[in-house]
């Protein structure tokens, strides 16, 4: 029998073959704890990884809901804790899973996987503001959140870079009716008390309100967006806020769990967003606060444009022609074909085909980088919203209010928003009755017609900065005695001092039948001679000159009116005459009424005879409706800008449509506008015809950028 | 009492000496011209253009005639052309309706002169150059006529094409 010493053989190798398994058991659990190790590395890259594109798209939605909220509350003056509140709650901020609806389903102890959710019970614990609460750092020196003077954190060490950052502004100490400890609360507050400092951007107005900016890089084309080397400037304020994110997820490693130590898989990652609100002066060639129509046959071959088009109102329609730029704030209907910045748009009542996915793409591509569109509305950047200044009526934005004083105590966005408390003359009437005076029918004057008062309030302007950025209240300027006529019969010669006359225009038509429509009949007006007026004014007071009375409010039933009837038989038009030289007005002249009003003659023309160039200091009219000369038709030469800011009618409004004082529309070969684009807000002077008017529409422009350090 | 009578009729004596008096006063009540007795004296001077302020426009022309203490007929004349110094005006003047009156102190009377260029009354501007001129004529117990006071008014702005031009340099609020 043949056999196998195995034990023999086993004894021989024994040894080495439990090495080996030992060894290749060692290699395999070496392997398997190695592939378990880079597996488990993997799973904490992708829970990385995920929490940083979860918190990445948080903090996206989070500051664009902070931007909206912002936006919403300004002119209501909603405090921060409310806008942020209201931001964090509205897009469930740190968790996306509503824990009380989990637990009210019984549902718990649930690993969510929503990576940057952070567990905690306060959302506004991931705002790491001012005292580490949800108060944004202030970019404005002088108040207590002065994100200069802020101590930083320890893991938030960067606050103020001047080199990242915009320049800091000040608090102005100029008008005490605002309140630094509400300015720290309350962006509204904060808002209206900033300026610039002197020399900071280098050119400024007067006040140190408007700069000349840089255009922010969006992609919302109120200009084209400046890029490195090659800036392109407005006119603004800009005031801003540094709000610090810090997001901390509930994600913890297996081993951060077992142990206790409560150590986040993500640290907690800061990150600045600056929140700008760049205050804008009209100043482009049109601009507005209402939905306009531009180009078409109602523009005749006089008209030219230089620079772009925007307004903060819903749409601008395009109904043909040739421009630099558009820009509305939700849609661009193009009626007729259009050319834009060399890019000819086809017709498309709808407002976004100019928009539509694959026409976006392709001008994206053949566009030069970095510019905005010719045509854009502000949803072509989701960080940016723009918004018109206007008063407040039931909570919402008034257009109508423009016109009009405060029902009530005026807020501070009242004294703001609303352009009569800016006016340094206030000229209110009163006691008006519908007698017709002069009916151009019959040829009879009613001499027991003309009933009128006339109410002027007056505060000179001492240092003459027209741009301050509060107005001020009735009781803080001089009230002269009212003049009051009872009828034409028995004149006040108070009344003619001023250089004021109460008569009726000259239409041949005879009173209107009913209330409406005034333009084509017969109606009262006051006429005003705006330099024997202002003339009369400073020697009743004692005090004042045109550089220091730059403004001037002519208004009947102030606080009810347009918003409650544009006119009635029993409101006055206003006419304005002996307009043609207005160079004594050193510091610009706004006239803002809240009546139909009448330009009888030239305006802002310079002396006769006129040098070259006249002087002609930047003015402003604002009237719900103007009309140009009574009963004839006359041509009118513009030259300027057009803001056009709504009134009651019908929308969208051609800001180029003239009419004239009989109601007739005045036709386009009879219009020549040159419109241009104001560029410099430095003071006018005969040698620098710079500045803009006293009073012009405002728009808020708000943006929200990463801090890039 | 002999004192208060010699006051009464020193009084009285005045009133009737006071000369009367003539008013022109423009769209917002700036006097144009006056005149306490006097007659044409601009001959081709003075032209006030402020109707419708440099020419813009003929609109609200309202010219305000004041006529005080007259002591005969008076009324209001108007023609196209310049005053002739101390000369009655020219044949074609025309007189206004409603302005004729004997009335001691007459109401205001307003010469619309937008109107009366509207309606034919007068002849329309042949050019920027041309100018109108109003008299108030007094009409003594004799029947003399006499001008108690006269203006010139001008449009030196009107354009080729006879229209009045808005030149406008501003920023434009609801245009």
């Amino acid at each position: 029998m043949t056999g196998t010493n195995l034990q023999r053989k086993r004894s021989e190798h024994g040894a080495s073959l439990i090495l080996l398994v030992s060894i290749i058991g060692l290699a395999f659990i070496v392997t398997v704890a190695a592939f378990l190790l880079a597996a488990s590395n993997a799973q904490d890259t992708a829970r990385l990884a995920t929490a940083k594109v979860d918190i990445a798209n948080r903090e996206d939605i989070l500051i664009r809901e902070i931007l909206q909220q912002t936006a919403t509350g300004m002119p209501s003056g909603t405090n921060w804790t409310t806008i942020m509140t209201t931001a964090v709650n509205n897009i469930d901020a740190i968790n996306y899973v509503d824990l009380t609806e989990l637990a009210r389903l019984g549902i718990t102890g649930v690993i969510p996987a929503n990576a940057g959710d952070t567990g905690g019970a306060n959302p506004l614990s991931i705002l790491q503001g001012y005292n580490q609460t949800e108060v944004p750092l202030g970019g404005t020196s002088g108040v207590a959140n002065d994100i200069s003077q802020a101590s930083p954190p320890t893991d938030n060490p960067s606050l103020y870079n001047a080199t990242v950052l915009p320049p800091l502004m000040n608090w102005s100490n100029s008008n005490a009716t605002l309140s630094l400890s509400t300015a720290v609360t309350t962006p509204q507050e904060f808002f209206l008390g900033s300026l610039n400092t002197v020399s900071t951007p280098p050119t400024q107005s007067s006040g140190n309100r408007w700069a000349k900016l840089p255009y922010p890089a969006t992609r919302f084309g109120y200009k084209q967006p400046s890029v490195s080397g090659s800036p392109n400037y407005f006119i603004a304020r800009r005031v801003w806020w540094t709000i610090p994110v810090v997001y901390q997820t509930t994600q913890q490693t297996e081993e951060a769990i077992k142990a206790g130590t409560n150590v986040k898989r993500y640290p907690s990652a800061p990150a600045n967003y600056v929140l700008s609100v760049y205050e804008i002066p009209s100043q482009l060639p049109i601009s507005g606060n209402a939905d306009l129509q531009i180009g078409g046959t109602a523009w005749g071959s006089g008209i030219s444009v230089t620079g772009s088009i925007s307004t903060s109102g819903n749409q601008i329609q395009l109904y043909g022609g040739t421009y630099n730029g558009v820009s509305s704030r939700q849609k661009v209907p193009v009626i007729n074909s259009t050319t834009v910045g060399g890019v000819t748009y086809s017709s498309d009542s709808t407002g976004s085909a100019f928009d539509q996915l694959g026409t976006r793409e392709q001008m994206a591509l053949t566009q030069t980088p970095g510019a905005a569109a010719p045509v854009a509305v502000t949803g072509n950047d989701g960080k940016v919203l723009i918004m018109p200044v206007l008063p407040l009526r039931n909570g919402a934005l008034s257009p109508n209010d423009f016109y009009m004083a405060a029902p009530g105590t005026p807020t501070h966005w009242d004294l703001y928003a609303r352009p009569y408390y800016r006016c340094r003359i206030r000229i209110i009437i009163s006691g008006t009755d519908s007698n017709l005076i002069y009916n151009s029918l019959t040829g009879v004057t009613n001499t027991a017609a003309g009933k009128i008062t006339v109410q002027i309030i007056a505060q000179p302007d001492a240092v003459s900065k027209p741009d301050q950025i509060l107005g001020f209240l009735d009781s803080a300027a001089t009230l002269l005695p009212p003049i009051t006529q009872t009828s034409i019969a028995s004149p006040n010669p108070k009344l003619v001092s001023y250089g004021m006359n109460y008569t009726s225009t000259n239409k041949g038509k005879g009173p209107p039948p009913g209330n409406y429509p005034l333009d084509s009949y017969d109606r009262n007006i006051l006429v005003i001679d705006i330099p024997t007026m202002i003339t009369a004014l400073i020697k009743a007071l004692g005090q004042g000159s045109p550089a220091q009375l730059y403004s001037i409010y002519i208004g009947s039933n102030p606080t009810i009116e347009p918003a409650a009837a544009l006119s009635t038989t029993s409101d006055p038009g206003i006419a304005i005459t002996d307009t043609h030289d207005l160079s004594a007005f050193t510091r610009g002249l706004s006239i803002v009424t809240n009546q139909t009003l009448y330009l009888l003659d030239a305006f802002n023309q310079g002396p006769p005879p006129p040098p070259l160039p006249p002087p002609q200091p930047p003015t402003s009219i604002y009237a719900p409706q103007i009309r140009y000369s009574i009963s004839v038709i006359p041509q009118v030469n513009l030259t300027g800008q057009v803001a056009v800011v709504p009134t009651p009618g019908p929308t969208p409004v051609n800001p180029l449509s003239f009419t004239s004082g009989n109601g007739t529309s005045i036709s386009s070969s009879n219009i020549i506008a040159k419109l241009t684009e104001v560029t410099d807000p430095t003071p006018w002077s005969v040698t620098s015809p710079t500045g803009l008017p006293p009073i012009t529409a405002l728009s808020l422009l708000f943006t929200v950028e990463k801090e890039q350090n | 009492m002999k004192t208060i009578l010699f006051l009464l009729a020193t009084l009285g004596f005045i009133v009737n000496m006071q000369a009367s008096q003539v008013l022109l006063t423009d769209l917002t009540g700036q006097p144009i011209n006056t005149d306490q007795g006097g007659g044409n004296q601009h001959q081709g001077s003075n032209i006030y253009n402020g109707l419708g302020y440099l020419g813009t426009s003929p609109d609200l022309a309202l010219i305000t005639i004041a006529r005080t203490a007259d002591s005969s007929e008076s009324y209001v004349v108007i023609w196209q052309g310049a005053v002739n110094k101390n000369q009655k005006p020219p044949a074609n003047a025309i007189k206004l309706p409603g302005s004729d009156t004997t009335l001691t102190n007459p109401p205001l009377f307003v010469v619309n002169f937008s109107a009366l260029l509207l309606a034919g009354t007068i002849p329309p501007p042949v050019d920027a150059t041309t100018i109108y001129s109003i008299a108030v004529i007094e009409v003594d117990s004799q029947g003399k006529a006499s001008t108690k006071t006269s203006a010139q008014f001008g449009f030196p702005y009107l354009n080729p094409q006879l229209q009045n031009t808005f030149n406008i340099t501003t920023q434009l609020g609801n245009g």
